[in-house]
């Protein structure tokens, strides 16, 4: 059940962004919606996260309404990164992470132990007395997916935490994009969680997501498992990218994309 | 294989150094005490300063007479009548509409998510200022007609309600439009325009001596302080600056943005209205009594944030002390650098003010630049 948007669409003055979208989050696995710019993969996922109504269509978790919870009851199911955060306050690091708890009912000590937990698990432990906006974008980026990961983890709670990320790793370096959708993924198989997630690296989401959505013009191309959905066919239609795809030389069960080239026009043909 | 395993060594090397979360709330403590201390040292000063000059011990004996002092601490009756009626009232007039004035400002700042707000986006002084000259140009004239509103409190109540007004209507028109942040900001330069286009046009119709009066009430006093004026003011601003950091976990949160404060827990437009209502009820009772008081909204905090970093559940109420105890120095100096005039307490935080303010700005446009 959990979360579930239904024949979503959306127009915003005039632009037709999504039409008619269903998508449904299983419990435990990792599903990503992938696209090119302005496909309506950030549309689609604020309409999930309840930032954006849709024009028709409902989101609906656990069979209501998602305009039919308080805010609160929702912060404690399901947690929200957004792309870009505006804080530019010099907040201290760990206050920043200490936010993401700020409706759990911890006492202090427990709420220490997590925030000192999450920032050892983000690499962030040495930043911890920084202010915030000194810090490089990539290591905001952890903060914040510290924060998020602080307002669902070990939630005493009979239904499972929603995870929604918007772009997660864009801002990170090699090793934090691998650790950062490794994080995601355990919690998807290891804790049952429902996550949903926006990955622009075909790669990425071979690897990590258990569940595509292909979004091409504001609908849905295809949905299935990496191995049906990140074809050649595909790819092509919804990007315009040439690749190939083969098997994963050490994870049999994945695809692995090699891309080729864009499909447009050689370069020269714009200078006449 | 070997960067992974040095890796993990660096991990179970940096278990072993623990945050130290005790140090830090140490550091609050301590803030607090010192704020507290100051509070105290102006307000013996203040209490003690004057055309009668007052040693502290009997300031303090005459402020706290139900307990026993030694007898070299009593002040005369006539002493303690000054401080107890007309010093003390006045003092805490000042800490009220310091608190009052500085926690506003650190609300508002949260709210627009820019250190530069103060309460005056809201045309809470605007509106105040309009209804302030409306009274007092053409108050006689309305007297007359209805002879109730012939009391002493009309100004302050035709400031309070026109405060209300302006900064209800700013709301009103703003939500209509969404519940964009950056839209009521929009919403309260064009209301503040409008206001501020009408005094005008009333202080062009003014005679001399109302546009004096006018002009005085727009530089600020804390003359009316009285026991009197106080039983009005103070429940007010006690009140909401009391209930201000019930809300500082939700004005954390609206700074990371309205959809991330939603997700989150909160609801930014609830929590719009209650900040509103908050400040326009402060600053329209400060405004109402005392005049347009400038830059203690904005500077206050500031101050705050430098010492103890942005949290609001810790800044509000720093704020309010800090705020108190600089209002307090103000007027202190306003009473006595002229003695025995005194000067409008809004020009000396605005000379004061302003040139801090310059020095923060310069501050920190050069770590900006780093």
């Amino acid at each position: 059940m959990s979360l579930c948007a239904k024949n979503i669409s959306l127009q915003l003055g005039g632009n037709k962004i999504l039409s008619d979208v269903s998508i449904n989050l299983e419990q435990g696995q990792v599903t990503a919606l992938l696209g090119c710019n302005g496909a309506g993969k950030s549309s689609l996922l604020k309409i999930m996260a309840g930032d954006l109504h849709a024009s028709s269509g409902t989101v609906s978790l656990d069979g209501k309404a998602l305009t039919d919870y308080r805010p609160v009851e929702l912060a404690k199911r399901r947690a929200v990164l957004t792309q870009k955060s505006t804080l530019s306050f010099a907040f201290p690091v760990y206050q920043v992470v200490e936010m993401g708890a700020a409706h759990r009912a911890l006492a202090r000590a427990e709420k220490r132990r997590l925030i000192q937990l999450l920032l050892r698990l983000t690499g962030t432990e040495q930043l911890t007395l920084r202010d915030y906006t000194s810090l490089s974008g990539g290591e905001q980026q952890r903060v914040h997916f510290a924060r998020t990961l602080a307002q669902l983890w070990t939630q005493a709670s009979d239904m499972e935490p929603i995870l929604i990320l918007d772009e997660p790793v864009a801002a990170l370096d090699f090793a934090w994009q691998q650790r950062v959708l490794e994080i995601t993924q355990w919690l998807a198989h290891k804790k049952q969680w429902s996550v949903l997630v926006v990955l622009h690296d075909m790669n990425q989401a071979a690897m990590y997501a258990d569940n595509i959505y292909l979004l091409k013009d504001g609908s849905c191309l295809c949905q299935g498992t990496p191995n049906n959905t990140l074809v050649q066919e595909h790819l092509n239609k919804a990007f315009g990218v040439l690749s190939h795809v083969q098997q994963h030389p050490l994870l049999s069960e994945r695809p692995h994309i090699i891309p080729i080239r864009a499909d447009l026009p050689p370069i020269e043909h714009y200078l006449e | 294989m070997s960067s992974s395993a040095k890796s993990s060594a660096e991990l179970v090397q940096s278990f072993d150094n623990t945050i130290n979360f005790d140090a830090e709330q140490l550091k609050f403590v301590m803030f607090y005490i010192v704020l507290l201390l100051a509070l105290l040292t102006v307000l013996l000063l203040y209490l003690g300063n004057g055309p009668i000059p007052i040693p502290a011990t009997q300031v303090i004996s005459s402020v706290l007479p139900f307990i026993p002092w030694p007898v070299d601490w009593q002040a005369s009756a006539g002493d303690a009548a000054v401080i107890q009626t007309i010093r003390l009232p006045r003092a805490l007039m000042a800490l009220m509409v310091g608190a009052g004035l500085a926690v506003s400002g650190a609300a508002m700042q949260g709210l627009f998510r820019n250190p530069l707000a103060d309460p005056g986006l809201l045309g809470v002084s605007g509106g105040a200022a309009l209804a302030a000259v409306a009274w007092i140009v053409f108050g006689g004239s309305i007297a007359q007609v209805i002879p109730l509103l012939q009391h002493q409190y009309s100004l302050a109540l035709f400031a309070f309600v026109g405060s209300a007004v302006a900064s209800l209507s700013v709301f009103y028109i703003a939500d209509r439009q969404g519940s964009s942040v950056a839209i009521l900001l929009l919403t309260g330069i064009a209301i503040n325009a409008i206001t501020g286009a009408l005094t005008g046009l009333i202080v062009y119709a003014a005679d001399d001596s109302q546009l004096r009066s006018f002009t005085f009430w727009t530089m600020g006093s804390l003359a009316n302080g009285s026991w009197e004026n106080l039983r009005l003011t103070a429940p007010v601003i006690l009140c909401t600056t009391i209930i201000c950091p019930f809300f500082a976990k939700g004005l954390n949160a609206l700074l990371l943005g309205e959809a991330e404060a939603q997700h989150l827990g909160f609801s930014p437009r609830q929590l719009k209205i209650q900040i509103i209502v908050l400040v326009s009820l402060s600053v329209g009772a400060a405004v109402a009594f005392c005049g347009m008081i400038g830059f203690v909204g904005l500077v206050v905090p500031h101050l705050v944030r430098l010492a103890i970093g942005p949290d609001h559940t810790k800044l509000l109420p720093a704020c309010a002390l800090l705020g108190g105890s600089l209002l307090l120095l103000a007027d202190l100096l306003a009473r006595s650098i002229v003695a025995p005039a005194e000067l409008p307490i809004g020009l000396l935080t605005a000379s004061l003010g302003g040139p801090f303010f310059l020095w923060l700005i310069s501050r920190q446009v050069g770590r900006s630049l780093q």
